[in-house]
């Protein structure tokens, strides 16, 4: 279940990070609340049930839109996507990035009460490091040393080692410590508080009907400004176009991403009623090549694959235009992204032949090249849940037939191509796609430290086993450097090697369209999505 | 003997093989025959299927182009002189891919349909004719078979095993003999005493000689209608799991996989989903219509 | 009687081993280990090793095969692979919604097929007659995951006159709408599904009783009836009717499992939350722990099924003796 997990992980950081929390410190909202009543309903839209309202345990996307309601953290990200203090004022670190100090707001109080002392912040995070928290974002916490409260509205975490992405982790729900003391950290997944979660953010939890709706309503006692709306309700769908049929229909207000076919027509079709704002998503989609297989570990056998395939007519064609094509793993939304500094390997099929040709590869009877009796033909894996990927995987199978390569698609169901191939980073290829984090640090996905072990075993999500001395410095160097410029510049280089020596065939990163009702105002869009929702307030028609 | 002595001997022998007595089914063939024609629903069922087996064996010249061509800019376009059945949502000509269709759902049909009268046949022919202990122990099995919810027994073996057009055909088979079983079984335990097995019995002859030569081809009649029900109800199985995607694996189109990557695009083009599903349907109607009138035409006993 | 009650009911059990072993040994070919359904990413091997002894799964298969079958006699059927809840619930859940689809289908197919069937038979080869053979054939051959979507196509997509997935629209609830909306509401999710998987179901009963009552105007005691001079309706209500339907009423005891099992490719298509879903969501994510407890349960109902089935006739028929 890892990569499940990882992408859901990773996908739900940056839906904490983005739609979460409470008040901005430094820049306040758009206009004094003081006299806007409370008042109005919103209601959200969502695939799938939520499991567990437990901010550090949690692993699906609907508990996070709730957890990231009902809770607050230390920080969390602005519209620009920078971090910012939630429940922390402010913070500073030591000159050698090993001592992080956080001073709190001291008017946080949870939804029964009882206040928010630095004592729960230590609680919360010591839980994660506790050997057995049974959760998984243990790893990244591996730096720090140990976490101490001098007093109620002060924080310290002692580190080891440098460990600049840690301030976007920090952003994590902070749990009740008296109601979370009553079971043990391993136990912690039967506190019954997972199930009706008492946080400090900006709206308290009211009622969940499994399969079918959730109820959320204004916290009075906010610490921050607002909210305004006085009650959120989220209604679970079966699936992507039902939830559509209900958004057209006015039983929701807000849908996150519509199905890029469907977009031109709802849009002509309700316009009058919905707002439609398209943002990239922090996200891509890619074919991983094993680079120990004995075709797949010639770079120029990988660069024709990227120069044999017609990416830009899959993001106009079966994207609608809404994308855009990836050429290294940073997204050009990350301010880590090397615009204009990549290799960008436009479709020229006659190139990929001669890159081919020259690595060997000759053309063989029935088309396939041959090198050595051996056919250039190779099997990829993919999720059989997704029509998307069935059809970039027939393109792709048809434009490099024409470059003289085989490919094989195999579809299989997520909990076999999880457990029996890539668990287990037994592939040639296979195709899927990641959702990032806000931090551009992707030590766990091309380090080689991060790949299969002596005894077989997958340490991180290297599973294609890509190994780049002078990458594995880089990114080394990119953990332990808290200067942003100097990060951005190690980055650059980093993502100039993957550029240049193509673990995956990169495919492209979405543009989700989203709607929204006009009667909802005040809406702050980051390039992200909408965020702040406790400043947004109702005006009806 | 009267009605071939015009006959010029050569033809004769070539026809007949020169034995008066197996004149007998020849002209109960052509009862058959002229009964089966009565039934026009059945003809025109018969017109039909031979049309799309030639369909099927001819693919490659009647298709316009390639099952796998794509050609995403022309991504779901409505039926045009170019696309007869428009295109689906990778560009792919529909009417080819309908056409390359035909050959797995037909294939698929036959094997699965033939599997299970082979299991049928046999475990009920052996059952009927020993009866005791092995008509006892074989039964049980059949039983046992049969008390499987057969749609989740189906899928439940479907995600077990690679799904390969054989295995797929294979599994079918496996799961939807016990019926046919039980009705061979009881074709035997009627036939057996019959005086004409008797007296093969007292010539001595074997068990084998016995079941293949004497009683099987008068059980023969209920086991043809069967079968040919069955071809039709193999298809919708078929398309049934490749609807839900257990079925056959892209790039290779069926039927029912086809109406799979349509349902997803119901909206935009009704289409991809209409047209194969016409061949679905009238297929398995033509072998329903079909085994209806070979029941008519073989033993008219069983009507009603 | 009760003689052969019993004789029945000892039957039953070779037969419901043979069942069990057969379920056990297809789940126990499936490839994959489960173990690595179970544990976290990453486990290290001891973790591993942990988990399979406890979940019994490092036992030889004969001990896990009597473990499985002594918790499955206790109505215990483990839990499930996924989340760790138990089979039992997840069942239990869905089960509703399947009992509630198909009871409804059940009393629409029957009120249809019998007079339908009924009327056919006895004006053989008319119009009518022709008529309805005709829509069974057609039925029979439709395949009804394609019917379904037309039928979305055109109710739910082109029109908007019902809604095509669910049970209820979510939010509708009594406390706030009241009985009249929420009745409305259910009804109109009912109207699609229901149509489709009756007119599969309906074409066979519909024959079934057809034929059933036209073997019977042929009986002997029809004829006397008639002879006495009786009027043709009492003939047909009296003695034609209530003996045609004798069949038809054992056909009720078939119907328990199909009750239970539902329709995979219905409850697919339409989202109704289901044993049907369920069954293809644990197919796809090799939940084997609810697979198998679906098809032992599935199988069992057919058995007993049966039985009800042949207790019935023998009760109903006074034709057949139970020696």
């Amino acid at each position: 279940m890892r990569r499940k997990v990882g992408i859901v992980l990773l996908l739900v950081l940056v839906i904490a990070l983005f739609v979460g929390g409470c008040t901005p410190e430094p820049e306040a909202g758009p206009e004094p609340g003081d006299e806007r009543q409370v008042s109005g309903t919103i209601t959200y839209g969502m695939t799938g049930d939520p499991v567990i309202f437990n901010p550090i345990l949690y692993t699906d996307s609907p508990s996070s839109f709730v957890i990231s309601r009902v809770y607050s953290g230390l920080v969390r990200a602005n519209e620009n996507l920078e971090m910012v203090g939630d429940i922390a004022k402010s913070w500073e670190f030591s000159e050698d990035g090993l001592v992080w100090t956080f001073h709190l707001r001291d008017d946080v109080r949870f939804h029964d009460g009882e206040p928010l002392t630095s004592e729960d912040v230590k609680y919360t995070y010591e839980a994660i490091l506790h050997p057995d928290y049974t959760g998984i974002r243990a790893t990244n916490f591996k730096a720090v040393d140990h976490i101490e409260a001098p007093d109620p509205y002060t924080v310290v975490f002692y580190l080891k080692e440098p460990f600049a992405p840690m301030l976007t982790y920090l952003s994590y729900g902070i749990l009740p410590k008296h109601i979370f003391e009553q079971t043990s950290i391993k136990d912690m997944k039967e506190n019954p508080a997972n199930m009706e979660p008492i946080g400090t953010g900006p709206y308290k939890f009211v009622e969940w009907q499994r399969g079918q709706h959730l109820i959320l309503e204004a916290n009075e006692d906010y610490y921050g400004e607002g909210p305004y709306i006085e009650q959120v309700i989220i209604k679970f769908y079966q699936d992507e176009q039902v939830m559509l049929a209900a958004l057209e229909k006015g039983d929701i207000d807000y849908m996150g991403s519509i199905p890029p076919d469907d977009i031109d027509r709802v849009k002509s079709e309700h316009s009058d009623r919905l707002e439609f704002v398209e943002f990239p998503t922090n996200g891509y989609t890619y074919i991983g090549l094993k680079q120990t297989h004995p075709i797949l570990s010639d770079v120029n056998v990988r660069k024709a694959l990227m120069y044999g395939l017609n990416r830009q007519g899959i993001v106009d064609d079966i994207l609608q235009g809404y994308g855009t094509v990836m050429n290294s793993n940073i997204a050009p939304v990350s301010w880590a992204y090397a615009e204009g500094e990549l290799e960008t390997y436009g479709y020229n099929p006659e190139k990929a032949k001669q890159l081919l040709e020259e690595a060997g590869w000759v053309e063989g009877p029935d088309g396939i090249r041959v090198k050595d009796g051996q056919r250039l033909s190779f099997t990829l894996l993919t999720d059989s849940g997704s029509k998307m990927y069935e059809s970039i995987i027939m393109i792709a199978q048809e434009d490099w037939e024409n470059i003289g390569v085989e490919m094989k698609p195999e579809f299989l169901e997520w909990s076999v191509l999880c457990s029996q191939y890539l668990d287990v980073a037994q592939f040639e290829a296979y195709m899927l796609g990641w959702s990032l984090g806000l931090d551009p640090d992707f030590y766990i996905f091309f380090h080689s430290d991060s790949g299969v072990d002596e005894e077989g075993n997958l340490v991180g999500f290297n599973d294609v086993e890509f190994s780049n001395p002078e990458l594995d410095e880089l990114l080394e160097r990119g953990r332990r450097e808290m200067d942003q410029e100097e990060r951005r510049k190690i980055y650059w280089e980093a993502q100039k090697i993957v550029n240049d020596q193509l673990p995956y065939v990169f495919l492209y990163t979405r543009n989700n369209v989203a709607a929204m009702d006009k009667k909802v105002k005040g809406v702050i869009w980051s390039t992200l999505g909408p965020v702040f929702p406790e400043l947004w307030y109702i005006e009806e028609n | 003997m009267a009605a071939v002595s015009n006959q010029a001997p050569g033809q004769l022998d070539q026809n007949f093989g020169g034995d008066a007595l197996t004149l007998k089914p020849e002209s109960y063939m052509s009862m058959v025959w002229r009964r089966f024609r009565r039934h026009k629903l059945a003809m025109a069922g018969l017109c039909f299927l031979l049309l799309m087996y030639l369909v099927a064996v001819f693919a490659p010249y009647i298709a316009t182009q390639s099952y796998r061509h794509t050609d995403p800019p022309n991504r779901l376009q409505a039926p045009s002189q170019e696309h007869w059945m428009g295109t689906d949502n990778i560009g792919r000509d529909l009417f080819s891919r309908v056409i390359w269709g035909s050959r797995i759902s037909l294939s698929v049909g036959f094997v699965a349909a033939g599997v299970a009268v082979l299991l049928g046949t046999v475990i009920g022919a052996l059952a009927g004719y020993f009866g005791g202990a092995i008509d006892n122990i074989l039964m049980r099995f059949t039983e046992i078979v049969m008390s499987f919810p057969t749609f989740f027994l189906l899928i439940t073996i479907v995600s077990i095993v690679e799904r390969s057009i054989f295995n797929i055909m294979l599994v079918i088979g496996l799961t939807s003999w016990p019926g046919l079983a039980r009705m061979v079984r009881g074709q035997f335990l009627s036939l057996r005493e019959q005086e004409f097995v008797l007296a093969a019995r007292a010539l001595g002859a074997s068990n084998a000689r016995i079941i293949f030569r004497h009683i099987l081809p008068n059980a023969m009649a209920p086991v043809i209608v069967s079968a040919t029900l069955r071809i039709g109800g193999a298809i919708l199985t078929e398309s049934g799991l490749s609807f839900l995607g257990l079925g056959v694996q892209e790039p290779f189109p069926s039927w029912g996989n086809i109406i799979n990557t349509g349902r997803t695009f119901l909206r935009q083009a009704p289409w991809i989903t209409a047209f194969p599903g016409i061949f679905i349907f009238l297929t398995v109607l033509s072998f329903n219509y079909v085994g209806d009138g070979l029941r008519d035409a073989l033993d008219p006993r069983l009507k009603d | 009687m009760l003689n052969y009650v019993i004789r029945r009911l000892l039957q039953i059990i070779p037969l419901l081993i043979g069942i069990s072993i057969i379920n056990f040994t297809i789940m126990h070919l499936a490839p994959g280990d489960p173990v690595l359904l179970l544990t976290e990413r990453n486990a290290p091997p001891e973790e591993v090793a942990r988990i399979r002894a406890l979940y019994g799964l490092d036992d030889p298969i004969y001990v896990q095969y009597f473990r499985w079958l002594k918790q499955i006699l206790k109505g215990d059927f483990g839990r499930s692979f996924v989340d760790g809840r138990p089979v039992v619930d997840h069942i239990m859940d869905r089960l509703p919604y399947t009992l509630y689809l198909n009871f409804v289908v059940m009393i629409i197919i029957y009120a249809l097929a019998i007079p339908i069937g009924n009327i056919s038979a006895l004006r053989q080869y008319s119009l009518f007659d022709h008529v309805v053979t005709f829509f069974a054939f057609l039925g029979q051959a439709l395949p009804s995951f394609w019917f379904a979507l037309l039928l979305i196509y055109a109710v739910g997509i082109k029109s908007d006159w019902l809604p095509i997935t669910g049970v209820a629209t979510i939010g509708v609830s009594l406390k706030r709408h009241g009985l009249w909306t929420v009745l409305v509401d259910r009804a109109k999710h009912l109207i699609l599904p229901v149509t489709v998987v009756s007119l599969g179901s309906m074409a066979g009963i519909t024959r079934y009783m057809r034929s059933s009552m036209l073997e019977v105007i042929r009986q002997d005691y029809i004829r006397t009836a008639r002879a006495k001079g009786l009027p043709e309706k009492v003939v047909i209500r009296k003695h034609a009717l209530r003996n045609a339907l004798l069949p038809i009423v054992t056909l009720v005891g078939m119907e328990l499992p199909i009750l239970f099992s539902g329709s995979v490719i219905i409850e697919t298509i339409f989202s109704w939350p289901g044993l049907g879903l369920l069954s293809i969501r644990a197919v796809f994510q090799r939940d084997y722990q609810i697979v198998m407890a679906l098809n032992m349960i599935g199988a069992l109902l057919m058995v007993a099924g049966n039985f009800l089935s042949d207790i019935l006739y023998v009760l109903v028929d006074p034709r057949i003796k139970y020696s």
